[in-house]
């Protein structure tokens, strides 16, 4: 499971979601606030990609469930990044850094473009 | 609009979507609908939810979906079919008013509303005349 399941490159969703639950374990809501907050509000997730989205990478074991929050609301479920979600966060974020570097450089290395 | 309407309404367009993906996400989704109902507005959510449907239905309607369905189908007594599920006109269908109604949704929110213009001097002319040319033959014709 993972990588080769959900495909490569990852989609924007997929990368937020994950990016969004890395550092702490999120509700729905909690992972669409953070979502407009990483990307500067450039980025919005709505509730239908969201689940959409959280109900493959369950399947695929790259998110999991928690236990509720303290609320005691059981409609409002916590969502936590597994080893395997952050792994291919990981990989990811490799990807795309080597994309930017390849890009610099190619930037660089082209004739001057005028203003 | 009405709040409680729109949330009729977003409650319809979850009610379409699979059965299971309903179950198991459906009161978290109206959960999350009233809390960022304020900040992402309410047609960018239908919009939204609009669009799921029609990924869901169209493009990943797997056969996980289908046999959740036929459980629920064997305990109510009625046949099931648990065979794949393939493209059909139906579901094609579905996919272009969807589409549609996403677009309608998306331009609603993001164009803001353009202000009234008055009817310009030149065309309101044009149409008086127009208006006094047909009366003109009426009479002539009388």
């Amino acid at each position: 499971m993972g990588r080769e399941a959900i495909g490569s490159p990852l989609s924007n969703a997929v990368t937020y979601i994950l990016l969004a639950l890395a550092e702490r374990d999120l509700h729905g809501y909690g992972i669409m606030q953070e979502t407009l907050r990483l990307s500067g509000g450039d980025y919005k997730i709505g509730p239908g990609t969201l689940y959409d989205n959280l109900k493959s990478i369950i399947a695929q074991g790259l998110v999991s469930e928690v236990e509720a929050d303290a609320s005691g609301d059981e409609r409002r479920r916590m969502y936590r990044l597994t080893s395997d979600g952050a792994a291919v966060l990981e990989s990811e974020l490799d990807r795309l850094a080597q994309v930017v570097k390849a890009g610099r450089r190619r930037l660089a290395a082209g004739p001057a473009r005028e203003a | 609009m009405n709040r409680r309407v729109v949330r009729s309404v977003y409650r319809l367009l979850l009610g379409m979507h699979p059965a299971a993906f309903c179950v198991r996400f459906g009161p978290e989704m109206l959960q999350v609908f009233d809390d960022a109902v304020e900040t992402f507005g309410w047609a960018w959510l239908l919009a939204d939810l609009a669009m799921s449907l029609g990924r869901q239905r169209v493009l990943r309607s797997n056969h996980a979906n289908d046999l959740a369905a036929s459980a629920a189908g064997l305990m109510s007594g009625v046949y099931t079919d648990t065979r794949p599920p393939h493209l059909t006109c139906a579901k094609l269908g579905s996919a272009c008013v969807l589409s549609l109604l996403s677009v309608f949704l998306f331009n609603s929110t993001t164009r803001a509303d353009p202000p009234r213009q008055p009817i310009h001097h030149h065309r309101a002319a044009t149409v008086a005349s127009c208006c006094r040319e047909v009366g003109h033959e009426s009479i002539q014709r009388q």
